[in-house]
């Protein structure tokens, strides 16, 4: 079986040599491969979940990036490339928020907070970004968690980019806190921004129930 | 040791076979716990958390029943202990549809939409009811409807769904029948 494993290792080691040398025959700077490797490194470390070496079913995050950049300074010698970067950052915005709705359903929260700080990195809306750090204190519920959220909402809806659910939610967080009036008002808004939301009558109710 | 093994044996014999034990469900008048629902129609059951009805099979239509969920207690018992967030009493009602949505999306439903969420009566209690459109594990286009109610810190949600061909229709009638028949 640890032969088996080692195996696999093997061959994840065979198709990131693969991918990397048809990134850059396509174009592309390799050396984005192990800024990847990189950062999975990190969300590895946040994680916080020790696997035997010789039990992992992949080679170690490290050990890629190490392998990923060796092979990239080879590939890249006297060659100039693309990364491609903004053309992929703006494909990908429109889908953003419903992947960081998937990511907060199935990441550990501190796994979670490595992703959205790399997001905050990358240059993602901060309006987004602080939306679902806000979303991801509140879902804890630890202690001080809810006066977290409520300032990550508080910042969510004053920047560009930040969700109509962003007015909800911050609505939500000040009710726990007994700031009706603040509630009312950021249920107000939120009702303003977003009309037609598949919730809105709930909302509407939430606010008839304030005191 | 042999015992346990036996035991361990049967039970991944069980699990294999992908044949889990139904029983009929008549209809009429059943006894939740807490409340009490009329079913016009018989479905099959399979118990559980949630306890699941099913008309034609799961793969085409599912009743699912979380009954008296407790704060702290996930919707899915089942969900390893690193992933989703558990139920808690506080929430309001667009978070508990949030969370079922989560939870719905964490078992491999796909591309869930919130068609409406609204304040509803779940019985004598103050709740609410939505409606949701997804796509199951297995790309099949499914439309669902639901009705829930936080009972005594309690959460108790029922939740329909059916193939958007043909099955969700075919039950919706019964299904709000259902809804409407909760009664303490």
């Amino acid at each position: 079986m640890l032969g088996h494993l080692a195996y696999g290792r093997e061959q994840e080691m065979e198709s990131d040599e693969l991918g990397i040398s048809w990134m850059a025959s396509a174009g592309y700077d390799p050396d984005a491969a192990s800024e990847i490797w990189d950062y999975a490194h990190l969300e590895a470390q946040a994680a916080d979940r020790w696997v035997p070496p010789l039990l992992l079913t992949h080679p170690q995050p490290a050990v890629r990036e190490d392998r990923a950049r060796a092979q990239a300074t080879a590939l890249s010698a006297g060659t100039s490339r693309s990364l491609g970067r903004d053309a992929y950052l703006w494909q990908i915005a429109p889908f953003r928020n419903d992947w960081l709705h998937l990511a907060r359903s199935g990441l550990e929260v501190d796994v979670l907070a490595t992703l959205l700080e790399r997001q905050r990195q990358i240059g993602v809306p901060e309006g987004l970004v602080a939306f679902h750090e806000g979303s991801m204190y509140r879902g804890r519920g630890g202690e001080g968690d809810g006066e977290r959220a409520l300032a990550s909402f508080e910042v969510a809806t004053q920047q560009a980019g930040c969700p109509p659910e962003a007015f909800r939610e911050l609505g939500l967080a000040q009710w726990d806190a007994d700031r009706h009036a603040e509630a009312k008002r950021a249920f107000d808004d939120y009702l303003a921004v977003a009309p037609a939301a598949p919730d809105a009558a709930m909302v509407a109710a939430y606010i008839a129930r304030l005191p | 040791m042999r015992l346990t093994g036996t035991v361990a044996l049967c039970v991944f014999v069980a699990a294999g076979s992908g044949c889990a034990a139904y029983t009929r469900v008549d209809r009429g008048v059943h006894d939740l716990g807490s409340y009490t629902i009329e079913t016009p129609i018989e479905w099959n059951k399979r118990s559980g958390k949630p306890t699941v009805w099913t008309v034609h099979g799961v793969g085409l239509d599912y009743l699912l029943h979380f009954n008296a969920v407790k704060s702290g207690k996930k919707m899915f018992p089942r969900t390893p202990r690193e992933m989703g967030r558990p139920f808690v009493a506080t929430m309001r009602e667009t978070e508990v549809v949030d969370l079922f949505v989560e939870n719905l999306a964490m078992r491999g439903t796909q591309a869930v939409r919130l068609l409406q969420l609204q304040p509803a009566s779940f019985g004598p209690w103050r709740g609410f009811s939505f409606d949701l459109e997804f796509e199951s594990v297995g790309g099949l286009p499914m439309r669902g409807t639901g009705t829930g109610a936080i009972i005594a810190d309690e959460l108790h949600l029922l939740f329909y769904a059916g193939a958007r061909e043909h099955y969700f229709d075919r039950h919706r009638a019964d299904v709000q029948a259902i809804f409407a028949s909760i009664a303490r």
